[in-house]
């Protein structure tokens, strides 16, 4: 199937200015897209022309959306429509075709569709609570965008839409970036590192170390009980992260994405989840941590110890733990990386040092990760020390992931086309 | 008018060039030699293939010269030219016109950096002739029995514009160099830089890691060269961090992701 511009004769005849832009940006799009999203793309210039809100409008959406696509592919297409439909009952085509302007420098500081379709929906709850803020805060979003994440940016215009719900002027230079609570709460909504100005750096590091691509994307990370996932082989990491201690948010990303990566480097089959309780599963999950993380500290010593160091950071903060036995698991998580480190507890001891003395001949194994976790997992049952699930999952190990892969495995193969 | 003349020993190879065989190059190089066959060595910057010769030129007892090829080199600077001085005009004879004359091993490094119409004055020298005509002189050279041609090439960046002409590249015999494996590889750079094992086994795998790279944002990866300076500073007291920054990170590439990425990957190697 093939696309031609002439089978658009009928509507770009009414429409000379039109059909001019098009002639230009129709080749680019020919590049970028597919003949199914090319004509996704020409479908709706035709239906934001039957829209009547000027051609401007058609215009910008035409110049604009190859170069969305190129960011978030082309699936986009329509969402970003849908968008412009429904904002059509709300506001003037002017503000929609500000949105349309913002499309390529959201789709770059987002660097994700599904985090692009979290931008349109913002957008149109935006403008159904604060429809005067959405020009001028149309018009700064580059310099938005690249300071905030998605939810940062959601956060800070709630805050202003709220604030200023009756107070037009004082709204209108809140959005404009003008008063000082706007730059204040700019300034805290503001994380360390965005994902999107390393994530070149990160491919790069994950390739050297490995030696094949993964895939990594940026997860709206929003609310605070956030773990990194690995889901279909690709790596989801947060949109951005804040420096830990002594440890710059760009380390922090390589801690994750490079543990993660060791799951899918050093793991050949699945754990099966049968008869297991979802804690035991939590324990099984952290001696299969303690295995990945131990061959992949074989093979690099350095990463292994900037896990350890992102490890014992929250050590010290004992008294803030929900449960008594969040910190001694803490502990127990650093002694299972480090053999030298001990603790006044005889039966965790002879526990840590039996995984040392397996460890290296049994490192391939994923099972002796199950009867591990079991094992610390019925030591802390004894004892009747094993804190809930909710408190579990919270473990403040910031790098590690929710060990889904663990019982979801699936088979990785370098030549595998994603 | 006078010809400058030269003494032959001069270009002896006097102590024997520590080489690592990492095949079966030696025999094969031999084998080429014996009949005289002109050479090409193929492969990435910095992995043994000056080395190499050297090496085969002191084991065949050979005196070698070697010519490090660049844009501006002219015709002449490979054949030679008259010069003038007080006494009137000398032809002197030009390292290719010398080596052919002693019955030398002529080595041209990187011979794709010199103009084509430059190459082709290699083309008698390298047929059935083995003849090098000076021109300019009036003289026809008949390359001395021992007399034989090496170029290296870099696959690598050769570019459209840089590569060697088909009627040059079929006068040669070929043999591919590259970076050795890992253990022959750490052999080396133990050897050479005086690192112990250990260390040049870490080198050798920071090395394999930004050949990872290579094609992903890296056009060339960490040569054996580089790995040996590493291993030198370090044996030199240098911190091993700022030994392979300085070394293995910072000459390969100015993209500072790059760098930024490979300081980290160096980093993974030292606890
Ligand atoms: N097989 C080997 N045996 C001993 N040393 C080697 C070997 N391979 C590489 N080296 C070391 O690597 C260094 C660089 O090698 P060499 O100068 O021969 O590279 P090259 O291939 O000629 O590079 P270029 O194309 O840049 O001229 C040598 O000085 C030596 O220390
Ligand atoms: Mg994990």
């Amino acid at each position: 199937m093939s696309v031609k511009l002439e089978d658009y004769e009928d509507f770009l005849s009414d429409v000379p200015a039109i059909r001019d832009v098009l002639e230009g940006t129709f080749h680019e799009a020919a590049r970028t897209m597919s003949p199914t999203g090319l004509e996704n793309y020409l479908n709706g210039a035709k239906a934001l022309c039957n829209l009547g809100r000027g051609n401007d409008l058609v215009v910008t959406y035409l110049q604009e959306m190859p170069l969305v696509v190129k960011e978030c592919g082309e699936d986009i297409i329509e969402d970003c429509l849908t968008a412009a439909m429904k904002l059509s009952s709300m506001t003037s085509g002017e503000v929609i075709m500000l949105m349309f302007q913002s499309l390529p420098s959201a789709a770059r500081n987002l660097g994700d569709a599904q985090l692009l379709r979290g931008y349109l929906t913002f957008i149109h709850q935006f403008a159904s609570t604060a429809a005067r803020g959405l020009r001028p805060m149309l018009n700064h979003i580059d310099q938005l965008l690249t300071k905030l994440t998605l939810s940062g940016l959601r956060r800070w215009a709630t805050f202003g839409a709220q604030a200023y719900r009756r107070d037009f002027d004082n709204l209108v230079t809140y959005f404009n970036l003008e008063s000082a609570d706007s730059k204040a709460m700019l300034q805290k909504e503001r994380r360390g590192v965005l994902f999107v100005r390393i994530q070149r750096k990160l491919n790069f590091y994950l390739r050297a170390l490995w030696g094949r691509d993964f895939f990594v994307r940026p997860t709206g990370a929003d609310y605070t009980d956030f773990r990194p996932y690995i889901e279909h082989r690709i790596l989801h990491v947060p949109d951005a992260v804040d420096n830990v201690g002594d440890v710059s948010g760009l380390d922090l990303y390589r801690a994750t994405a490079g543990h993660m990566a060791s799951h899918m480097c050093y793991s050949t089959a699945p754990i099966s989840a049968e008869q297991l309780s979802p804690a035991q599963m939590f324990f099984i999950g952290m001696l299969e941590d303690a295995r990945v993380e131990y061959e992949a500290g074989m093979e690099f010593p350095g990463l292994k110890k900037l896990w350890m160091s992102l490890i014992t950071m929250d050590e010290e903060n004992q008294e803030k733990a929900e449960h008594e036995t969040m910190p001694v698991l803490l502990h127990i998580a650093h002694m299972l990386m480090d053999e030298t480190v001990t603790i006044d507890d005889e039966q965790i001891t002879a526990f840590v040092k039996k995984f040392h003395n397996e460890i290296q001949a049994r490192q391939d194994d994923n099972q002796f990760s199950w009867h591990m976790g079991m094992e610390l997992f019925h030591l802390f049952a004894d004892r009747k020390a094993v804190p809930s699930l909710r408190i579990l999952e919270r473990i403040a190990i910031p790098y590690r992931d929710d060990n889904r892969y663990v019982w979801e495995f699936e088979e990785f193969d370098f030549n595998t086309e994603y | 008018m006078s010809d400058i003349t030269v003494d032959s020993k001069q270009y002896l190879v006097k102590e024997e060039p520590y080489y690592e065989p990492v095949g079966n190059e030696v025999a094969l190089y031999e084998a080429a030699y014996n009949a005289r066959m002109p050479m090409m060595l193929k492969g990435p910057t910095g992995c043994g293939k000056s080395r190499f010769v050297e090496y085969m030129a002191y084991k065949l007892g050979r005196p070698l010269i070697t010519v490090a090829c660049n844009e501006d080199m002219t015709a002449s600077d490979l054949v030679g030219r008259f010069l003038l001085d007080k006494d009137g005009t000398k032809w002197q004879d030009g390292p290719l016109a010398n080596a052919a004359r002693i019955g030398a091993i002529c080595y041209l490094d990187e011979v794709v950096e010199a103009r084509q119409d430059t190459t082709v004055v290699i083309h008698p020298l390298t047929d059935h002739r083995r003849t090098l005509p000076l021109d300019k002189k009036g003289e026809l050279i008949e390359a001395h029995p021992d007399f034989q041609l090496v170029i290296s090439y870099n696959p690598g960046y050769q570019s459209l514009m840089k590569d060697l002409k088909q009627s040059t590249k079929q006068r040669f015999g070929g043999l591919d160099f590259d970076y050795p494996e890992e253990s022959i590889e750490t052999a080396i750079v133990a050897k050479e830089s005086g690192v112990d094992k250990d260390i040049a086994a870490k080198l050798v795998q920071i090395s394999h890691r930004a050949r990872n790279l290579k094609g992903h944002g890296l056009d060339e990866g960490i040569s054996t060269r580089l790995l040996v300076y590493a291993g030198q500073l370090i044996s030199k007291g240098i911190d091993p961090l700022a030994a392979c920054s300085m070394t293995m990170v910072t000459p390969l590439t100015d993209d500072p992701d790059m760098r930024d990425t490979l300081d980290a990957a160096v980093q993974t190697f030292f606890s």
